[in-house]
């Protein structure tokens, strides 16, 4: 409930800025605003533990990309440039522009099975038959608990499909594994826990839960603490992790495998050190652009 | 790992249900949080009221005066309040050629960004309002921030000293942002980690803990440290942006009364903000650097930490001690800049940019070039390559804690092998059953010596 009310906190925080961004025409204003609205992001990081990436967002947007903003503006500070009036076509424009970009944040949004990937978060993405049969037939099972289950999952396919992502498909494969047809080793429809050669259930992708519904399931499997705890961000400490992950390491991955020999995961090396010879060359171009050019001088 | 916001335990403390005092989820946060701030604020405040009487009287001395001696008995240790008062009396005056709500709004920023650092900044084991893991990180982050106050006053307050002040200040702040987060760069590299309580434990015992004797490197890197945090303040010989000779006042030449007070408020703010950190980065935090006291101190903390409530009168008394202390170095730090202050003239801004870019910067990258190959350096001079071997040690842990493991390692090695009994994997405990460790094995039941060359060379003759 904290969380939730820091995040409008933050989230108001920060579209007002953005808006105000736009709206307003002095050149420093609209970076004065924009400092509002990235500060307001730094505080979601925070809010999401993500204390790195919010530490720099301070230090490298606010800090320094907005100061020399307005050390440009500075410099240049008379003249037509310090204010900007956008006209009423430009406007439209970037309101279309806005809104679709908007519309398409909300799609994948509601796209997105929220709850089951908190009870993937839980482990129970994919259980066991065992467990599977232990929760269907327990005793004192209400009905709807029974239909929850019985609903939410279905037989995996075969081991060695497992690795496989669940095929993504409509409600309609629910009750008609057309899908799980094609992998060649269905189930016949109907009664999933009438399937003997199930070796485990997995979460059934066409079956959208209510965050009420993924609770009950996971207390089903006697695991309701780990759903609460999955919603909660994560605590810090990540980053050593980071670190050791742009430097090519990942210890949390494979260091202290049992094949010292065996492929390393290469983490992020190879994209840092391309990051960095792009800002030396950057670096180097910013020089050279802001030499003294003798030549010209003399020729004049 | 405990939890991130310290204030939490004091939201829960008003959360436990059943109890008369218990408050609403949001209410409990909200008191924990405004109890924190509160005691934030207060360092924040006392440190600016009594070190601007130190200024003035420190500068007094310097100059052979007496400075003030009036207001409050004999030293005139209410000098700040009087000040205070007088300027809360004067008119808050607002430019008509000035952005007014720029202009505005540009004190409190410096104040809150000021205030802001405080946040994640410890003051003894424990006494923390958010004890991060990148504590270093996020309070040069918000530093930084206070920069953007300095320059939103110089354009807003539409007079061409102020916009000097303002640009100088921007130029000057952004240069030496650079070799600010490269020498505190250093120490973290011998420490490995940002946690700054963290950094101040690992100090814990006599003189020689402290970084700033931990190799040659970070003893230069104080210096540079310290030197740059004065630019940083804009405290003088780098007060360029209020150079009074020359700019009137520099960025805050149309602000009056309380505003105008406020910018000074978070300068000694700050100023005392990087001498803590120095304190704690260097000069060993909240320990005393007397081995015995130390660790005293600290079975008191551990006990504490040990009882039932988590609390006791010992690790509350030890914790204040270690407050004191803690404060004082800083307050001691920032003495230094004020001597300094009124020592030193000021430089011109081409000496400024120049003493950043053409010396400051460069002595870093050096600094920070010796420091990272300082512990590969010393344990091949002590013997212990095994602790930078990135196969072997488990690289995430601190290099102190694995040059350590390697030493108790060879240390039971050497047991057994005088035992004469036949050497177990047992000594690899903690690594893997990987066909390493059974050369390592082999190698050493054919009496090979057991450093990682050799057993590299076990490897390869197999």
């Amino acid at each position: 409930m904290n969380g939730a009310a820091l995040f409008w906190f933050f989230a108001a925080v920060t579209c007002a800025g953005a808006v105000a961004v736009v709206v307003s025409q002095n050149v420093v204003r609209m970076a004065v605003w924009l400092i509002v609205a990235l500060g307001g992001a730094a505080g979601l990081f925070f809010q999401l533990s993500a204390d790195f990436v919010g530490a720099t967002q301070l230090l490298i947007y606010v800090g320094g990309t907005i100061v020399l903003l307005i050390f440009g503006v500075m410099l240049t500070a008379s003249g037509p440039y310090l204010r900007i009036k956008t006209s009423p076509g430009e406007g439209f424009l970037a309101a279309g522009v806005g809104l679709l970009f908007v519309l398409v944040l909300m799609s994948t949004v509601l796209t997105i099975d929220w709850n089951a990937g908190r009870l993937k978060l839980a482990g129970l993405g994919k259980v066991s038959a065992d467990a599977y049969e232990t929760a269907l037939h327990k005793e004192g099972l209400s009905e709807s608990d029974r239909t929850l289950l019985e609903q939410a999952y279905q037989p995996s396919a075969k081991a060695d499909h497992a690795a496989e992502p669940a095929p993504k498909s409509g409600p309609a494969v629910a009750e008609n594994p057309e899908a799980a047809d094609s992998h060649g080793s269905a189930p016949k429809p109907g009664d999933v826990h009438s399937v003997p050669a199930a070796l485990a259930y997995e979460l059934n992708p066409g079956r959208r839960l209510t965050s009420a519904e993924a609770a009950r399931l996971a207390a089903l499997f006697g695991q309701e603490k780990a759903v609460v705890a999955s919603a909660m961000p994560a605590q810090g400490d990540t980053i050593r992790p980071l670190g050791l992950a742009l430097a090519g390491l990942r210890p949390d991955r494979d260091l202290n495998k049992v094949h010292a020999k065996a492929a390393t995961t290469p983490g992020y090396l190879l994209p840092f050190e391309i990051v960095s010879v792009h800002l030396l060359v950057v670096l180097i171009g910013a020089a050279y652009l802001a030499r003294t050019k003798r030549r010209r001088v003399e020729a004049s | 790992m405990q939890p991130i916001l310290a204030a939490g335990t004091i939201a829960d403390f008003f959360r436990q249900p059943g109890t008369w005092y218990q408050v609403p989820d949001l209410a409990a946060t909200l008191i924990a949080a405004v109890i924190h701030a509160t005691l934030l604020i207060h360092i924040f405040a006392l440190s600016a009221f009594i070190f601007i009487w130190l200024e003035r009287k420190v500068a007094g001395r310097i100059q052979d005066r007496l400075g003030p001696t009036r207001v409050g008995g004999k030293f005139g240790w209410l000098q700040s309040l009087a000040d205070g008062i007088k300027l809360i009396q004067k008119e808050d005056l607002c430019p008509s050629a000035a952005d007014g709500m720029l202009f505005r709004v540009a004190p409190y920023i410096a104040c809150a960004a000021s205030f802001a650092a405080y946040i994640v900044l410890p003051l003894s084991d424990g006494w923390v309002a958010v004890d991060s893991d990148i504590a270093l990180f996020i309070l040069l982050g918000l530093l930084s921030l206070e920069v953007v106050a300095i320059v939103l006053a110089g354009y807003s307050s539409g007079s061409k000293w102020s916009l000097f002040g303002g640009m100088r200040e921007a130029a000057q702040m952004v240069s030496y942002e650079i070799p600010l987060a490269l020498s505190a760069l250093i120490p973290i590299v011998a420490a490995g980690t940002l946690n700054l309580s963290d950094i101040a434990r690992m100090q814990s015992g006599w003189l020689v803990n402290w970084l700033i004797f931990q190799n040659p490197f970070t003893f230069i890197a104080f210096f540079v440290y310290f030197a740059v945090a004065t630019a940083e303040c804009k405290r003088a010989p780098f007060d360029l942006a209020e150079a009074e000779s020359e700019l009137v006042g520099g960025f805050h030449t149309e602000y009056s009364g309380m505003r105008w007070s406020f910018f000074f408020m978070a300068e000694y703010a700050s100023m005392l903000l990087v001498s803590i950190v120095a304190s704690i980065l260097f000069l060993g935090g909240w320990n005393t650097g007397i081995g015995p006291i130390d660790g005293w101190l600290d079975g008191l903390r551990a006990s504490g930490a040990a009882s039932p409530a988590g609390w006791s009168f010992g690790s509350w008394f030890a914790n204040l001690i270690g407050c004191i202390i803690t404060l004082k170095k800083g307050a001691l730090l920032v003495f230094v800049q004020i001597w300094v202050r009124w020592t030193l003239p000021r430089l011109r801004i081409d000496q400024v940019m120049l003493t950043c870019f053409k010396y400051l910067l460069p002595i870093c990258c050096v600094l920070f070039l010796g420091a990272v190959a300082w512990p590969i350096v010393l344990t091949k001079a002590i013997g212990r390559p095994e602790a930078i071997d990135w196969k072997k040690a488990k690289i995430s842990k601190p290099l102190g804690e694995r040059a350590h493991e390697v030493r108790v390692r060879r240390k039971a090695e050497r047991a057994a092998d005088v035992d004469a009994k036949p050497a177990t994997p047992a000594a690899f405990r903690g690594e893997p059953k990987a066909d390493r460790g059974r050369v390592a094995s082999v190698a050493r039941e054919e009496g090979a010596v057991d450093s990682s060359r050799d057993v590299a060379q076990a490897e390869v003759s197999r």
